[in-house]
């Protein structure tokens, strides 16, 4: 624990001149808002991703084709709570309108990714990026159903937690 | 010959069970492929519905370009496009069962318009960047697909609609089966409930015995014989059990002592005197009611455990005082009594017994001293303060007295 929180101490002193440097924003990822700890909606972005512990998973991804690919993100659960998630239902909603509500519980029950990369890639929108709601299908054979499929949501622009 | 018959009979119970469980779980899975192929189409009609807007959607932010609105922001085109390429590569990569691609030539369709956008992003490109020199292939692209794109929505939910109507009726009819079933089901549990019955009977009348038993002997062990009410022994085992309950719980006790039950003992014989507490008892049960113990624990006096906070054990023991002190008709004497209460609460204490019944005791003590017919709260009790004062006093002659060393 006390080595992680050095580890995210350290890359942000690190990547702190970059930014400064750059003077750009890193291009936001989605928001989250709702039944969190801040009052206000919170734009997360790639490099608050790297403030939570790093997720990887091979798992066969549904339209993606055959074969399963290297998803890697944060773990969905490690987000929520990273922004003191207290609800028990997220309403995803992606680029394209796309809104479906996901109990928190599968969050909890499975392994599901918030990826931001897959195969090695970086997430574009083309891709159904800059973030997608990935379930372990490959690891739960149950999760190969069309309730999950609906639940995953790619190109994900806001997650509200209520 | 007997036994064999019946081992036949099982067999064929369990035989019949097992086929009537594979049947029931048959139907129950197919209910279940039937609705999730019902979703899988609820997301192809979703699927093409999207594809359609966000085909028009592009085609019409291109257009504005081209005759030169400028509202339309770079980004927001190039975001139209981003999403529209999403949509059709999706559906190029979703396996055959689920997609548009299993709709009557959307697979053809689908491939088609991923090679023409494709071809087309270089100009999107240059749209974005002001750049509308060759818009041509965008204008052949609103013509090549417009009309086959809204088509393929119009498949999907024709599709939609048949599969409702289809999954409506095979629901209907699994659920035909299924109530058939539970009748079939509830004759074979009718069968093997008669196999069973006699086997059941004999066990349950060995436990009717077995619990009967056991209240006999409990009764008897327990049971004040002259009063019928609980004696000694049950109220001491009571009285520990109250021990070993965690601190908080709310009880009292209350110790009865009769005035004047010596004299009518005295005067008219023992019977009449047995007579006499038999009654006391039952008036004292109908004050007390059945769920908090009452005990004879000596010659004229009574124990009870109470359940309760003080409230009530104030009112109890107002109501057993009243209820007493109305005179007793006896087989051939009228007789008047009185009795006396000392009553002591765990207050938020672990109750002790010996703690409960000193205090009781007491308290007990106070109230006769005070005159017939009251009670008394050790707590309240003048006697109190005199007992702690001699605790403290002891505590303080403990303390000042020199140390061996």
């Amino acid at each position: 624990m006390l080595d992680r929180l050095l580890g995210a101490l350290l890359f942000i002193l690190l990547s702190l001149p970059a930014n400064v440097s750059h003077a750009t924003e890193p291009a936001p990822l989605f928001t989250i808002q709702g039944k969190i700890a801040s009052p206000e909606a919170v734009t997360v972005t790639p490099s608050d991703f790297t403030k939570l512990a790093p997720f990887e998973i091979k798992t066969v991804v549904d339209t993606l084709g055959s074969g399963t690919h290297h998803v890697k993100g944060v773990l969905a659960r490690d987000l929520l709570k990273h922004y003191g998630a207290t609800g028990t239902v997220l309403r995803v909603t992606g680029l394209d309108g796309y809104v479906i509500d996901v109990p928190l519980n599968d969050l909890l029950q499975y392994d599901v990714v918030l990826a931001n990369e897959i195969d090695g890639k970086e997430l574009s929108v083309r891709d159904r990026g800059p973030a997608w709601l990935i379930y372990p299908v490959s690891q739960h054979p149950e999760l190969d159903d069309p309730i999950y499929a609906a639940r995953a949501v790619w190109q994900v622009t806001r997650i509200e937690v209520n | 010959m007997l036994v064999h018959l019946s081992r036949i009979k099982f067999g064929a119970f369990i035989i019949l069970v097992a086929v009537l469980f594979i049947v029931a779980k048959n139907e129950v899975s197919s209910i279940r492929s039937v609705v999730k192929g019902n979703l899988n189409a609820v997301a192809r009609l979703s699927d093409a519905t999207r594809l359609d807007r966000e085909f028009l959607n592009f085609v019409n932010l291109a257009h504005a370009r081209y005759e030169g609105d400028m509202y339309v922001k770079p980004q927001e085109l190039q975001m139209a496009f981003d999403l529209l390429w999403a949509r059709v590569n999706t559906q190029l990569g979703s396996s055959y069962t689920k997609g548009i691609k299993s709709l009557e030539d959307g697979a053809g369709l689908i491939k088609e318009l991923s090679e023409s956008l494709k071809e087309i992003e270089p100009l999107v490109h240059n749209l974005a960047n002001n750049d509308t020199s060759d818009m041509r292939a965008i204008e052949l692209l609103d013509e090549k697909y417009s009309t086959p794109v809204s088509d393929l929505v119009q498949r999907a939910y024709e599709e939609m609609t048949n599969r409702s109507v289809n999954a409506a009726s095979a629901q209907r009819t699994t659920a035909l089966t299924l109530e058939r079933l539970q009748w079939v089901f509830l004759l074979v549990g009718i069968i093997g409930f008669l196999m069973l019955r006699s086997e059941l009977q004999g066990i349950r009348k060995l436990n009717e015995e077995l619990t009967r038993q056991e209240a006999e002997i409990q009764n008897y062990a327990y049971t004040d014989s002259l009063t019928n009410i609980s004696n000694r022994r049950h109220f001491d085992e009571q009285m520990a059990r109250l021990s070993a309950e965690p601190v908080g719980i709310d009880a009292h006790l209350l110790l009865i002592d009769l005035d004047g039950f010596k004299q009518v003992n005295d005067r008219h014989g023992h019977s009449v005197g047995d007579e006499l507490l038999a009654e006391v008892a039952l008036r004292l049960r109908r004050a007390v009611g059945d769920a908090n113990v009452l005990a004879r624990i000596g010659g004229d006096e009574f124990g009870i455990i109470l359940i309760a906070g003080e409230q009530q054990a104030r009112a109890t023991a107002a109501t057993i005082l009243a209820s007493l002190q109305r005179p007793i008709e006896l087989a051939q004497h009228t007789v008047l009594i009185n009795a006396c209460i000392g009553i002591s609460g765990t207050r938020g204490r672990t109750a002790c017994t010996t703690t409960l019944l000193r205090e009781a005791d007491t308290a007990l003590y106070t109230a006769k001293a005070s005159g017939r017919g009251q009670f008394q709260f050790y707590k309240d009790s003048p006697l109190v303060d005199q007992t702690a004062s001699i605790v403290s006093f002891v505590t303080r002659t403990n303390r000042k007295s020199p140390s061996p060393t």
